[in-house]
């Protein structure tokens, strides 16, 4: 019989086995990948100005969803995490069901961008990209996806644009801001937003990485990379790993003015659903969004309490309301299996139910550009420095 | 078990060699750290030579949380082999008291390893420069204190309660010496120069002026991490009381591990909610930032003779720019729009 060393021993020569294991696979394949790729859907970008550039996504089926649907992300990292490798894409699942996609890539902010504001983003850069889309297609209305903070740019663009929007999704997005529920919530009232941007001018993005990693610190510095030593079994599952890396590292800095208009405006002032913010020398009125709305959040969400998203509803005119959780985090709405099962198929029947009749709408709608630019002498549409297509994948 | 051992016990030989023959594997207290080091050394020579890129950065940041799951795997192998002892002196409040005594100095010195290796090099760079802000303040505040000393006689109370083990008195100390600082130094430091010099020798008391209140806001922040980190141990200690030594594998080791981490996220989740640790943490961003703009300002003063612009010249031609780019957006709006005017008329 095997006394309690010998099994014990047995024990820890076996841990170590494997632990050693995992290191070699780690060490050989981490010394062969100087990169990896991610954002893996091929797409053309279309439209380009100043650092913001307008995306096409190959469609992969025509004619299911005619409407055209354009996605928004947030300023703070990048929107590669909603295409980040195969089998954990957002965006590869949604245009197998054949949605139609364009994105807007918001770039790097540079020293000499510190003065680009809220406004601009919203007023200047997102609507220019809906009137490309809207010339392009032909189309009166188009599908807007807002995604965590762009998910805020787009309720806010909505309300002031809502004769250009046809259906409204926001996921994981920030609308009311006076919640003891996020850690983000909490901090933000004592900062002074001010004095930060005054001293820094754009907002480095390793300090809002930083900022994040303290949310879970045990977790996010420490047991994910022991994890990743533990589950490191093939090179498949390092170079999936690699890829969050890249991702949650590729921080751009923020706009100075920009994030200060934010963090003032609707972090300390909650301002938005106050109906007192003021965008383009307009105040933003949310009973102005009176189209269909799919409001996604994440159960556990820790940078995006659901008590800050799920208001949004009651707060909107429109009589389709559908809100929808899943029982993930904030991440894990574009990477966990629950939500790569679920959730592309929740967005896409939405939406595609929703799109109907638009031959009909195409006719009237250019009839009714024409009319409208002659009687208000607005022109319907204006494109800035037109791009010839270029393949980025 | 023969063949394992075969295979794998070789290469260990001369590293195992001093727990052979004992009652337990978990007798070694350095086992892990002389495996790590084997590893890191063997790892750490490929990595050197391979080239900087996303692959190796994780290699890094890998290593750097492998230190500190050893260094935890060697606190937690000393302190399961108080175990038994703890299980026996289940009601000996000062046994059990002292046991923890034991662990809580284990504790402290891993504690000290837990910021840094795992992140970013940029986010290490940023806490390295808090560490060492720290260091440098303690080192300053070691010349510093002479005086102090002299002059505030409320302050060896608080010292000495410091000693004892009271992390109020540290608090109370900085505010008393904050007190008396902006009383005296601090006045001195802000009053206004005069001569040739004024301009330069104000920005520079400003400058030092900023420093001394961002130090000072540092101990309070720590303050809060400490105790935290004091009280997760404290809850974790129970946790693993209830776990039986004999049944020990190196399952149940990572299960003390989770432990172990889980309990420190859930009591610094908690520390992080509250609105006096918010308001330390603004403080010490605030006065680091204060220093920040101070340093800028000298910096733009000790740069005026080189042939380079200043942040303020840049931020001017940043502004000039965006204003630019709005006046052209709207002026090709309108081009456009008397365009179309022109094509619509007959």
């Amino acid at each position: 019989m095997e006394s309690l060393f010998e099994k014990q021993t047995s024990h820890f020569l076996s841990e170590i086995e494997n632990c050693s294991n995992h290191l070699n696979q780690i060490t050989e394949t981490l010394l062969k990948t100087e990169d990896v790729d991610i954002a893996i859907s091929p797409k053309d970008l279309v439209f380009q100005e100043d650092t913001m550039k307008l995306y096409h996504f190959r469609p992969k089926k025509k004619g299911i969803c005619s409407v055209p649907m354009l996605i928004t992300y947030a300023l703070v990292n990048r929107e590669t995490m909603m295409d980040l490798e195969e089998g954990r894409s957002l965006i590869s699942n949604l245009l197998d069901r054949g949605l139609d996609i364009y994105i807007i890539v918001w770039g790097y902010p540079k020293r000499i961008d510190r003065y680009v504001t809220l406004d601009d983003y919203i007023e200047i850069y997102m609507d220019d990209c809906v009137e490309y889309i809207r010339k392009a297609r032909g189309l009166e209305k188009i599908n807007l996806m807002g995604v965590c903070q762009g998910g805020t740019f787009s309720t806010i663009y909505t309300a002031l644009h809502p004769e250009k929007i046809r259906n409204l999704i926001t996921m994981v997005t920030p609308i009311d801001f006076d919640t003891d529920d996020g850690l983000l919530n909490i901090w933000s009232r004592n900062m002074d937003v001010d004095l930060m941007v005054d001293t820094l001018g754009n907002i480095p993005g390793d300090f809002m990485n930083l900022g994040f990693m303290m949310l879970k610190p045990f977790q996010l510095m420490m047991d994910k990379y022991i994890g990743f030593v533990d589950g490191a079994k093939d090179t498949a599952r390092i170079e999936s790993f690699l890829r969050m890396e890249k991702w949650i590292f590729d921080s751009p800095d923020q706009a100075g003015e920009a994030f200060r208009k934010f963090l003032n405006e609707l972090f300390k002032k909650n301002n938005l659903i106050k109906g007192e913010l003021e965008i383009g020398g307009k105040k933003v009125d949310l009973k102005k969004i009176h189209m269909p709305l799919l409001n996604i959040y994440a159960e556990q969400d820790h940078l995006v309490p659901p008590s800050s998203s799920k208001p949004l509803g009651d707060l909107v005119s429109s009589k389709d309301v559908t809100t929808k959780s899943f029982p993930v985090g904030h991440i894990g709405m574009y990477v966990s299996s629950k939500s790569q099962k679920e959730l592309s198929p929740t967005i896409a029947d939405w939406i595609t139910q929703r799109s109907s009749g638009i031959e009909k709408e195409k006719a009237t709608s250019r009839q009714a550009t024409s009319t409208k630019a002659t009687k208000k002498n607005h022109p319907a549409t204006i494109l800035k420095r037109p791009v010839k297509k270029i393949s980025d994948q | 078990m023969e063949k394992q051992e075969q295979k794998m016990i070789q290469p260990w030989m001369d590293v195992t060699k001093f727990w052979q023959g004992m009652e337990t594997p978990f007798a070694g207290p350095d086992f892990f750290s002389k495996w790590n080091e084997m590893i890191q050394e063997t790892i750490g020579k490929a990595a050197g030579q391979s080239k900087k890129g996303l692959g190796s950065d994780v290699l890094s940041r890998t290593m750097g949380a492998s230190n500190v799951f050893v260094a935890l795997n060697e606190f937690w192998l000393e302190a399961l082999k108080d175990l038994p002892e703890l299980h026996r002196a289940k009601r000996d409040d000062i046994k059990t008291r002292k046991i923890f005594n034991r662990w809580s100095n284990g504790y402290k010195k891993v504690f000290e390893q837990l910021v840094g290796p795992p992140v970013s090099g940029t986010a290490q760079e940023m806490m390295t420069f808090w560490l060492n802000t720290i260091q440098k303040s303690q080192a300053a505040t070691g010349l510093m204190w002479n005086p102090w000393f002299q002059a505030i006689p409320q302050l060896q109370a608080h010292v000495e309660k410091f000693m004892k083990g009271d992390w109020t008195a540290l608090s109370e100390s900085h505010s008393l010496w904050r007190e008396v600082y902006d009383e005296t130094l601090g006045r001195v430091f802000r009053m206004p120069a005069f001569g040739m010099t004024k301009e330069q020798t104000e920005r520079l008391k400003r400058t030092y002026d900023a420093y001394i209140q961002f130090l000072y806001s540092l101990p309070n922040l720590h303050q809060f991490l400490y105790s935290a980190g004091m009280e997760a141990l404290k809850e974790a200690f129970d946790k693993v009381k209830k776990l039986k030594f004999e049944e020990m594998t190196p399952e149940s080791m990572r299960e003390v591990y989770k432990i172990w981490w889980t309990t420190n996220e859930d009591t610094f989740f908690e520390l992080f909610k509250r609105p006096d640790f918010s308001d330390a943490m603004a403080e010490a961003l605030n006065h680091g930032l204060r220093l920040k703009m101070r340093l800028n300002d000298l910096s733009t003063d000790w740069c005026k003779a080189l042939p380079i612009p200043s942040n303020q010249e840049f931020e001017e031609v940043a502004k000039t720019v965006h204003e630019l780019r709005r006046k052209v957006r709207l002026q090709q709006k309108s081009i456009e729009q008397l365009q179309q005017k022109l094509e619509k008329t007959p």
